[in-house]
């Protein structure tokens, strides 16, 4: 893939995780943080259908905006090509454990 | 060149402390939502569980931390709108001949107030994140 093309990718995820990190933490925030992190309401929260859709798009969207982030920082540190295919295959198989951990997490 | 130039005093200006503070968040907000999924996942094992977590959470640590969180979170997401805009050239100054004194789109009038501004709605968001958190 073109270095545009991921930079495109990495600003267009960016403006999407801001908007519903925004989205996410006014519903967190509304009514006081302490009642909207307690068992009850997560757990209903998590079986709205829409709003566990949009929480697994945050992540996707996320773990991408991340993982691209990783990999800039990476080729800007002047490593070898070999040293940062090696960690940028562990990032991605800790977020591919990540993004299915969160699916775990919304589908129960 | 290398990660040591990223932090390297001599020469320091505006944008190199923007883009060293940038890389730092980027990796503290990483590594902070693979934290946040494995710690939200656990409210799968139960209300005791899930309970005795939130006795961490709600801390003068925990609080702490989240609070530092939000802040690199708002720097993030602030400064990542400067760099799409300077990238877009809606923060860059038009082609002119250059005059002594020359002056750089990093000095110039545009960039200097957006980072004015990116500077006080940072404070106001961290406030109002301070209040959220600790209220």
């Amino acid at each position: 893939m073109r270095e545009s093309t991921l930079r495109l990718i990495t600003y267009g995820s960016g403006i999407f995780v801001l908007v519903f990190v925004i989205i996410h933490l006014i519903v967190l925030s509304v009514g006081g943080l302490a009642i909207n992190v307690s068992y009850n309401v997560v757990i209903n929260e998590l079986r709205n259908t829409a709003y566990s859709t949009v929480l697994v798009m945050l992540l996707l969207a996320t773990l991408i905006h991340s993982g691209l982030g990783v990999r800039r920082a990476l080729t800007d540190s002047g490593m070898s090509k070999r040293s940062i295919g090696i960690i940028i295959g562990i990032v991605t198989v800790i977020f591919l454990g990540i993004f299915a951990l969160g699916i775990l997490t919304v589908i129960g | 060149m290398g990660v040591r130039e990223w932090f390297r005093l001599k020469g320091w200006n505006k944008e190199r402390t923007l883009m060293a503070f940038h890389r730092i968040t980027g990796w503290a907000l990483t590594l902070f939502i693979v934290g946040h999924v494995v710690f939200v996942h656990e409210v799968r094992d139960g209300i005791s569980i899930w309970n005795s977590l939130l006795t961490v959470d709600s801390s003068v640590f925990g609080k702490v931390l989240l609070l530092g969180i939000m802040m690199a979170l708002i720097f993030h997401a602030i400064n990542g709108i400067r760099i799409m805009l300077i990238e877009s050239g809606h923060l860059l100054t038009k082609p002119k001949e250059q005059e002594y004194p020359y002056t750089t789109w990093l000095t110039s009038r545009r960039h200097q107030i957006y980072v004015m501004a990116m500077g006080t709605i940072g404070i106001v968001l961290t406030v109002y994140a301070g209040v959220v958190i600790f209220s």
